[in-house]
């Protein structure tokens, strides 16, 4: 038999130290492992808020993500976010967890306490009522000059209180919390001027349709305006684009009327067919326009051989002059076309001319078949200037006394004698113009 | 991407089951109100979350689990949790969701131990 073991009181004592100090060395480790197990979970946390808060451009939906989040990751029951206008005390966005809407009175003083209070999470006496659960820490957020805010903590789940990795890790979520909401806020004004800019797009392409319109309405009436001006006198043209409604009322003014005819028309008529009528009185009428025109005149009526010219300006003696000078114009130039007709008939032109006051603009005729517009110059002058007209021959240029005391001084003239027109009381004073 | 949330109910020996597949985020919200909604609906006063152990819980997922337990505090409804992987049976302990709702290996044991009988 051997002889039994000696215990040896220093290795028992070694093995108890060993044992203590392995016990040590793994609580040591699984401390090491919760604080890494912790600090792993903060890392995912502060990595999920700034997946699902920068993926997000609605403020309600990043506050609510944002605040689960930083509750889920303390483990905490009770949260807010209050987001305000510091100069109004305007509340804008308010998310609530875990509280009733009752526990919480009034936020805005208390908002603006936390976040007056300082940057650094602390802890502040919040507005709940009596009895519900209180706010173990507010972090202040500064998000723009005219939004502040404040998130707020209830109590940890474990009872523990926030630690300094707690308050640095808060300090870096709400740090992105505020860039997140900087720009959704961003994103919200771009998207109002976006709808103001869609609005007014709209307002534009409006207008853009109505005056599209408005410009083929003008289009159409420049059309009819350009057709209309082959029959309407030039100054009547004229006083419509000015003032249209002024273009159809009457007034009293001093003109000279002159009055053309082509001597022997209807003889002439039975010698040429309608063609070779009409190109001859074309032709003829043509140059006279340009007689007319440069003188200031208007040609006011046309009626197969005829003319009614008016000079309306607003010097009477200019007018008279005018006419006279529109009436040697028309006489020179019929004289120097005789020779080119193929029709080989020369025309004899007369003329008569007289001054005076009479009614000038528009007049309304009325019929069954509607109303009819013309613009004249209506009055006893218009009349006798048409007698004087119609007492000229072999191509004279007649005028009345009227109008010779206003061209005397710039026109030869010759007294005729005393006339007695037709529908006239009195016998008139006829004077002619001679050629120079 | 996150799975889509497949939350189901059933009542096993007056323990009501919230079944919960896929991952649980902020998203998992309303699926999960509406199965404990669903299930306060039929009257009941223990609830057993059952997790998938192979889902990612966030800190968003973990928040709506305290939600929930809040909600059934005030309804003094008990609350055991099954289903969780080792890792996040450690994340629940340390955010102090076990000091509300106790986890239990199995939906058996969960079962055997919160019945009335036990």
């Amino acid at each position: 038999m051997g002889r039994p073991a000696r215990e040896n009181p220093g290795a028992k004592v070694n093995l108890q130290t060993e044992i203590e100090n392995l016990r040590k060395a793994l609580r040591r480790a699984e401390h090491i492992e919760a604080e890494l197990d912790r600090r792993v979970y903060y890392m995912k946390t502060l990595y999920d808020v700034s997946m699902d808060i920068f993926s997000n451009v609605e403020t309600e939906q990043i506050l609510k993500a944002f605040l689960m989040m930083t509750m889920g990751n303390f483990g905490v029951m009770e949260g807010l976010i209050v987001l305000m206008d510091p100069i109004t005390m305007t509340i804008s966005n308010r998310t609530v967890m875990g509280f009733e809407e009752t526990d919480i009175p009034s936020m805005g003083d208390w908002v603006l306490g936390a976040w007056t209070n300082g940057k650094k999470p602390h802890h502040i006496e919040v507005p709940v009522t009596e009895g519900s659960s209180a706010i173990a820490l507010a972090l202040p957020l500064s998000i723009r000059p005219d939004c502040c805010g404040v998130l707020g903590l209830g109590e940890k789940l474990t009872g523990d209180a926030y630690t300094s990795d707690d308050m640095e890790l808060l300090e870096t979520l709400s740090n992105n919390l505020v860039v997140a909401v900087k720009n959704a806020r961003s994103f919200e004004e771009i998207r109002c001027l976006n709808d103001v800019l869609k609005d007014k797009n709209r307002e534009l392409e409006d207008m853009l349709n109505k005056l599209r319109a408005a410009l083929r309405k003008v289009e159409i009436l420049e059309s009819v305006k350009s057709s209309l001006s082959k029959f309407v006198p030039a100054t009547v043209c004229k006083m419509i684009e000015e003032s249209p409604q002024d273009a159809f009322s009457s007034r009293d003014q001093d003109v000279s009327i002159l009055f053309l005819d082509v001597e022997g028309y209807t003889k002439i008529c039975e010698k040429l067919d309608h063609a070779d009528l009409n190109a001859v009185i074309e032709k003829y009428f043509s140059v006279f326009m340009d007689a007319i025109y440069e003188n200031n005149g208007d040609v006011n009526e046309t009626a197969g051989d005829g003319l009614m010219v008016i000079f309306h300006n607003d010097d009477k003696v200019l007018n008279a002059r005018d006419a006279v000078s529109a009436a040697l114009s028309i006489k020179q130039r019929a004289a120097s076309i005789r020779g080119t007709l193929d029709a080989g008939i020369p025309l004899v032109i007369n003329m008569g001319i007289n001054s005076g006051s009479v009614l000038v603009g528009a007049a309304k005729f009325e019929s069954y078949t509607g109303s009819r517009w013309t613009y004249t110059a209506r009055g006893l002058a218009t009349n006798i200037a048409a007698r004087i007209g119609a007492l000229a021959t072999n191509g004279r240029i007649l005028i009345s006394k009227a109008t010779a005391e206003r061209v005397r001084s710039a026109f030869p003239i010759e007294f005729k004698g005393k006339f007695k027109l037709k529908n006239v009381s009195d016998e008139m004073d006829v004077f002619e113009i001679k050629a120079f | 991407m996150q799975n889509q949330n497949e939350i189901t109910f059933e009542t096993r020996d007056m323990i009501t089951i919230i079944t919960i597949n896929g991952d649980l985020t902020v998203v998992s919200e309303a699926p999960l109100k509406k199965a404990y909604n669903n299930a306060n609906d039929c009257g009941v006063s223990k609830i057993l979350l059952d997790f998938d152990p192979e889902a990612y819980i966030n800190s968003g997922g973990i928040a709506l689990i305290i939600q929930l337990l809040g909600e059934a505090r005030k309804r003094n409804q008990m609350v055991g949790i099954t289903g969780l992987s080792e890792h996040f049976k450690k994340v629940f302990s340390m955010v102090g969701v076990t000091k509300y709702a106790r986890v239990y290996a199995s939906v058996d044991e969960a079962i055997a131990a919160m019945s009335p009988a036990s």
